[in-house]
């Protein structure tokens, strides 16, 4: 068996860049082989396209109604299959509560709230060099800005509500922090509304929430308004359009449904929640993003404590660069990395052929230079 | 400049020898010389590989091309039609399904290929950029899978741009690169992230059909580097 060494070509500077194998050779055609290339995985994809045809998202999770192909989840789907969840939520975006208005840049100025590693914090890096990229005020943007635009106009209750609301204070500047939000008499108004909302007898339609008598200032007014815009669909058409142009970006809905909890159960019904290596699959039982399974097995490592990290995505990323990325691009540089494929002499199996033919023949050394495969043609 | 007739020495094609100097304000003489010196056409599109080569490892990293050209021209007729009109369109959601295996197809034999390169060495001989650019293309390749889940505009591509903004923001390049914007992602995928891809793809195998592949552990003498440019370049560039 010819011995595994690599004996580095002499004079490698100086090398001609163009190499010719010696040993011995077969005819095939680079083109021809292509072309039946994409013709044999063109079949494959077309049949495997006819057989299982591919996901295509829909809304289920149980007791959901069914779901026509291609549904996106909607202030509208929403409030009307979970109107409770819908109605707490805006209640937690006015007071600042809300996973969005403690997130921190690129969203708002939310202090202490971005990821760290040994005192870095990349986002606040990134904020201070672009600034704050994609400012959102939960109270503003989720609830306030869309009910005075598409309701107050027309309902004088809902006119009152939302200026008795405004006088209170409050701070609806973009971008503000969370503990801004809300001044203090807001946030009494909206801690008892909050209470009252999840108590077992508040009762819920997709455009009311009926709770005892309280101390809620204008804030039951605000919310019903809120629901009433996301049942007849105007919400998600304020989140789509924005005040000049129409836009692709989903953002500002993205970001609200989020703080919901109807958004999780829909995608834990679907197998696509991150506890559930949720990138790896799409929907149901079809393959998703399958290379991603390092990225999505190291949310699931117990050394970097998954639910208890303040830290985690930026842990991960950072594991990434290094496993996912460093290491494979110099894997041929580390020692010991590249002395694997000698550890576990596989070649040997894939070679078989070739270490059996030539036998224990030395390599011919140093075989005269043979520029061309073929003897050169007559023309030219 | 007007080029001089093909004289021994000189490629009879491009009339160039190889050695060209390089010059800021006339590339073209060098650029010829460097192209015809590293990617002689009988070096590109050959009739003739090594016999340890006819083995279905082998044909990995072409099913993976072919694979990356079916995805691509079913993708051109998905964008063609508008980004949304799948869901609702026979034809397109059929355009889909073959889009959505041709990316599963690649990413197998991709990782089949990955394996087989790593374990047969294959940077040996002065092919560390064919290994640099083949991690590269996983990469971006990676990229652009995950800009396509993003503006797939149903529940699917909420959901993970919902989620991935994390780890985005976390690392702080969420700042620039918004996952819950559809239309930045819609970019991203049928323009930056292909573009990039088959640049990568194509200098990986460029440098593959320049020095070949790689040959068995213990045969590397068999590989014989081609004479250096004169005298001989007239017959070994026969294009
Ligand atoms: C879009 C992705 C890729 C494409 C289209 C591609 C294509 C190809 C093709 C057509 C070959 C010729 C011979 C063969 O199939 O073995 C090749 C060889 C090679 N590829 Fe890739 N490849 C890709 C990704 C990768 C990856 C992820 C790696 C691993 C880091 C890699 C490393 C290599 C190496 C080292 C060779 C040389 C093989 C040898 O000399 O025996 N490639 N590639």
């Amino acid at each position: 068996m010819a011995t595994p060494t690599h004996e580095p070509t002499k004079a490698r500077a100086k090398r001609h860049p163009v190499a010719t194998w010696q040993g011995p050779e077969r005819r095939f055609d680079l083109i021809t082989e292509g072309t039946v290339a994409v013709a044999a995985v063109a079949l494959l994809c077309i049949l495997a396209a006819s057989l299982w045809g591919s996901p295509d998202g829909g809304l289920t999770y149980p007791g959901a109604p069914a779901s026509p192909p291609g549904q996106a989840f909607s202030a509208r789907y929403w409030d009307t299959n979970d109107p409770s969840d819908l109605a707490q939520t805006a209640v937690q975006e006015l007071l600042g509560g809300s996973k969005t208005a403690g997130y921190g840049p690129p969203f708002n100025t939310t202090s202490g709230a971005s990821q760290e590693f040994i005192g870095i914090h990349p986002a606040d890096i990134a904020k201070s060099i672009f600034g704050l990229t994609l400012p959102i005020n939960t109270a503003d943007d989720f609830v306030l800005a869309p009910v005075s635009r598409l309701v107050a106009p027309f309902d004088s209750a809902v006119a009152l509500a939302v200026r008795q609301y405004k006088q209170a204070g409050g701070d609806l500047s973009p971008g503000a922090s969370a503990d801004q939000l809300a001044s203090a008499r807001q946030a009494t108004w909206l801690n008892n509304y909050a209470k009252a909302l999840g108590a077992s007898g508040a009762r819920f339609t997709p455009i009311t929430a009926t709770v005892p008598p309280g101390d809620y200032g204008p804030v039951p007014v605000i919310i019903q308004a809120e629901q009433r815009i996301a049942s007849n669909g105007s919400l998600d058409g304020y989140f789509q359009g924005s005040d000049q142009q129409l836009t692709t970006d989903t953002t500002m809905g993205t970001m609200f449904f989020g703080d919901g909890t109807l958004w999780g159960t829909v995608a834990t019904a679907q197998g696509v929640a991150g506890d559930q290596w949720g990138v790896m699959n799409e929907l149901w039982d079809y393959p998703g993003q399958v290379w991603l399974w390092l990225y999505a097995g190291m949310y699931q490592i117990p050394a970097l404590n998954p639910s208890g990290n303040a830290n985690l995505d930026l842990d991960v990323g950072l594991l990434m660069i290094l496993f996912g990325f460093l290491l494979p691009m110099f894997a041929p540089w580390i020692p010991g990395v590249n002395r694997i494929p000698r550890w576990i002499p596989l070649y040997k199996i894939i070679y078989r052929d070739h270490y059996r033919s030539t036998g224990d023949r030395r390599p011919p050394a140093h075989a005269p230079n043979k520029p061309d495969a073929e003897p050169p043609s007559h023309a030219t | 400049m007007s080029i001089p007739p093909p004289s021994p020495g000189r490629d009879p094609v491009t009339a160039t020898t190889g050695t060209e100097p390089f010059s800021w304000v006339r590339p073209s003489p060098w650029l010829r010389g460097y192209l015809v010196r590293n990617f002689p056409l009988r070096k590109l599109l050959p009739d003739r590989e090594p016999a340890y080569v006819s083995s279905v490892l082998y044909t990995m990293g072409v099913l993976t091309l072919a694979a990356l050209i079916v995805t691509i021209l079913s993708g051109t007729v998905i964008a063609l039609g508008g980004v949304s009109f799948w869901h609702t369109n026979t034809f397109g959601a059929f355009m889909n399904s073959i889009h959505f295996w041709g990316v599963q197809a690649m990413f197998l034999f991709m990782a089949v290929h990955f394996i087989t390169t790593f374990f047969t060495m294959s940077w040996r001989g002065g092919r560390g950029w064919t290994w640099i650019t083949g991690v590269l293309a996983f990469i971006v390749s990676i990229l652009t899978a995950f800009t396509g889940f993003l503006m797939m505009t149903n529940w699917d591509s909420q959901w993970i741009g919902q989620q991935a903004k994390d780890a985005f923001n976390a690392i702080g390049i969420g700042a620039v690169w918004n996952v819950m914007n559809a239309g930045q992602q819609f970019t991203l995928h049928v323009v930056v992230t292909v573009a990039v891809l088959l640049f990568i793809v194509s200098a990986h195998i460029g440098l593959i059909r320049r020095r070949g592949v790689a040959p068995p552990p213990g045969a590397e003498a068999l590989e014989v580097p081609d004479a250096p440019a004169q005298p001989s370049v007239s017959a070994s560039n026969r294009g």
